[in-house]
């Protein structure tokens, strides 16, 4: 048995990963098969204006990373596969397609170098969303096997549900566990009939642990309520589907499908998640057809974020906060803000508990994303050798994908700057949010950044962390 | 195609009026056709847990949607702001080819009820913009329409034909320049295509055409001033046969179906959750 534990050990992981690989010609038809009414319009309608382009945190890396640049790959390949202008005019139409390996890594840079803020399609003057139009270049690039290693094997780590069979993975989940009993008390695993299903991720438990351990303990406090909860004793994702950070639609389905379910049969009124990164936006609107295929029904549970949850109970008198003078302010996830529009829950949330609370220069809409997101958070190398350590293997890559790590490493501290300059400008103490990369993204930004910017002994935290001790339940 | 059965292709202005209109307007219906059909047929409509937005957020979504990218345009590139959309769209393009006294007349040729519009009309030339503000002299004799006592005021200073007429072409030429410069230094923040150069190109010619006619120039010629305003003509029928096959299409209805789907999007289907506990 390997220290990744089960019979599967990394090099067979990566064989079976290498072996989903398909030619390009295929990968491009793969990708044009997901173009719809919506995708024809980003495709086509777009003006060129380039106004997106300071939107974007990866632009200040260099003006080949402005989004209309980023989603004209798809156009070009779209123009040579999909009209006769293209076909016949090719580079003069402005037509073009990825034919080899250089190609495909050019393309890589540029896909790895996009969060899916979505800041791009609220500043676009026709209402393009480009983010969407790199996820199409990731769904031709990882069906072709260009897709960056740790990505690859945390998705087969998910999609094979391998990762509770991994002691180190399993053991973060349970010590998170056990320190929220110890501190809070019981929890009730996968209980049928509970008001509230708690859908906690792994990557809650060790990415955003004193915040999983602090969502527990509010749920646990809203038993005084009369709010039953539960949760899964197992997650059946590390963050699910993890599959839409790389662009494989048909393993995201598949996941979502299992994921809705096994909450189905738990038959809960709300399913909440302390997560405010993809995976909200993606069970409460790009994947609910998904769910509503796999049930053969609309579900009777609704999708929720914890702050959602907590506003509607303050809104209605049934819990407060002990006031604090705490200098924080929230950043918004851009899945959770733009994507999902979740903007006013958490502030009111905070503002209850601090009287020092303050909204950052850029918010809401125009909030500056951390740059972490879209998976890039997570390719660094630090990140890497930490989780070949949680593993108990080492994850190897080669050094070719050493290299496109570093210049991804490159790219994301330009864009991270760019979020510490506009904390810099408000100086809190605390910035709570709602996503693990934007905890851990922001938290290595004051590191890199701290010093030079004033705001060295800033902490990126979780809403829950801040919340938990400060929550007072109304007595009736 | 002679319409209206009179008239030879004797000169552009025939050529260009008689001729070739029926034929353009067909080209640019068959291709806005096409194109609509194309995103009819690929239409899904995929489900969604709905946010539980109010009416107020609604409607200040809508304003929203069509004037964020403007603001943000002012405050993070004000020189494209200034001119891709001041120049050339709000005091260019737009009420030039929708206001301008001549082209009023022609909208109502067309569409009748179009002169409804009279009353925001702007005048041709910067001189009678200046008799507006200085003389404001009705015409003398019975006419219809009076042409340059409109709503504007002085603002027709500013707000007339000549100025619009060279505020596109300055725009035109700062976005053709500063697109090829990035190009060649090859720091382009936007791809290098082609289209654009000959929608800018179509455009250019069209309102330097058009200013020239409208100023007789190069002579009072009769017979130049006929190819001169026919070569307007014609150029306009080019770019409206070239619309549904390039970045024009915008402004037929890329424009609207993007902003009009991006508030669906953001302002209608996502919001927060209305949670009853």
């Amino acid at each position: 048995m390997s220290a990744m534990g089960g019979d599967m050990d990394m090099s067979k992981m990566m064989e079976m990963l290498a072996s989903q690989r398909t030619d390009i010609k295929t990968a491009i038809k793969k990708m044009l098969k997901k173009v719809d009414a919506v995708t024809i319009h980003y495709i086509e309608d777009c003006l060129n204006c380039g106004i997106c382009a300071p939107s974007c945190p990866f632009y200040r890396a260099g003006p080949e990373f402005s989004p209309v640049n980023k989603a004209e790959q798809v156009r070009k390949i779209y123009r040579k596969e999909m009209t006769i202008i293209g076909k016949l005019l090719g580079s003069l139409a402005n037509a073009w397609e990825p034919k080899d390996d250089a190609d495909m890594k050019k393309l890589m840079d540029l896909a790895y170098a996009c969060t899916n803020c979505g800041h791009c399609y609220y500043t676009c003057t026709v209402g393009i969303h480009s983010g969407t139009m790199v996820g199409l270049l990731k769904t031709m690039l990882t069906a072709a096997g260009y897709v960056p290693t740790i990505l690859n094997l945390f998705e087969a780590i998910e999609v094979n549900n391998m990762h509770m069979k991994i002691p180190g993975l399993a053991k973060l989940w349970t010590d998170a566990i056990a320190e929220a009993q110890k501190k809070y008390g019981e929890v009730e695993f996968d209980k049928r009939g509970a008001d509230v299903f708690f859908m906690g991720w792994l990557t809650d438990a060790f990415m955003m642990r004193e915040g999983f351990i602090s969502t527990i303990g509010i749920l646990n406090k809203l038993k005084e309520l009369g709010i039953s909860w539960t949760m899964w004793k197992e997650p059946l994702g590390v963050r699910a589907p993890i599959s839409v950070v790389i662009g494989r639609g048909e393993n995201a389905a598949q996941v979502v499908s299992k994921i809705a379910k096994y909450i189905d049969e738990l038959k809960p009124k709300y399913v909440v998640l302390m997560d405010g990164g993809f995976p909200y936006p993606t069970f409460r609107f790009t994947m609910y057809g998904t769910i509503v295929k796999a049930l053969g029904k609309k579900p009777e549970w609704k999708i929720i974020h914890i702050t959602e949850l907590l506003a509607e109970l303050l809104r209605a008198g049934k819990i407060k906060f002990k006031k604090t003078n705490d200098p924080i302010t929230w950043h918004d996830p851009c899945q959770m803000g733009r994507h999902a529009r979740v903007f006013e829950a958490p502030r009111d949330l905070l503002k209850a508990a601090s009287v020092g609370y303050r909204d950052l220069p850029h918010n809401r809409e125009m909030n500056y994303c951390c740059g972490g997101g879209g998976g890039i958070g997570c390719m660094l190398k630090e990140v890497r050798l930490a989780m070949s350590q949680v593993v108990g293997q080492e994850i190897r890559i080669s050094p070719e994908e050493e290299e496109f790590e570093r210049r991804v490493e490159e790219r994301h501290k330009v864009a991270v700057r760019r979020k510490m300059e506009d904390i810099a400008k408000v100086k809190p103490k605390l910035i709570a949010t709602a996503c693990p990369a934007c905890v851990e993204t922001i938290n290595r930004g004051i590191k890199w950044f701290g010093e030079e910017l004033g705001i060295a002994d800033a902490k990126a935290i979780h809403i829950s962390e801040y919340l938990v001790d400060k929550l007072e339940v109304a007595k009736h | 195609m002679n319409v209206g059965g009179w008239g030879s292709p004797n000169d552009i202005f025939n050529f260009a009026v008689y001729y070739l209109l029926v034929p353009s307007i067909f080209i640019f219906s068959a291709g806005a056709t096409y194109r609509i059909v194309k995103l009819i047929v690929n239409t899904k409509l995929p489900r969604a847990q709905k946010g539980h937005n109010g009416w107020g957020e609604m409607l200040k979504g809508l304003i929203m949607t069509f004037l964020r990218p403007i603001i943000f345009s002012a405050k993070t590139k004000p020189d494209d702001f200034i001119a891709g959309i001041l120049l050339l769209h709000l005091v260019g393009v737009i009420p030039v080819l929708f206001l301008l006294g001549q082209h009023i007349s022609w909208w109502s040729y067309y569409f009748p009820a179009y002169k409804a519009l009279w009353i925001f009309n702007v005048p041709e030339s910067i001189t009678t913009s200046v008799l507006t503000v200085t003389s404001n002299v009705m015409p003398a004799s019975d006419m219809s329409f009076t042409f340059v006592n409109t709503i504007w005021g002085p603002l027709v200073v500013i707000l007339n034909g000549d100025l619009m007429s060279l505020f596109i072409l300055i725009a035109i030429g700062y976005k053709c320049a500063v697109r090829l410069t990035e190009t060649l230094m090859k720091h382009n923040h936007s791809p290098a295509r082609y289209g654009d150069y000959i929608a800018y190109l179509l455009l250019f010619l069209i309102v330097f055409f058009g200013y020239a006619a409208a100023r007789h120039w190069p002579s009072d010629s009769v017979v130049v001033y006929r190819n001169v305003l026919g070569l307007h003509v014609l150029f306009a029928e080019l770019l409206l046969m070239y619309i549904p096959f390039s970045k024009y299409w915008h402004f037929v209805f890329g424009y609207w179906y993007g902003k009009l789907h991006e508030w669906y999007d953001n302002d209608i289907k996502r919001g927060e959750m209305e949670v009853e506990l």
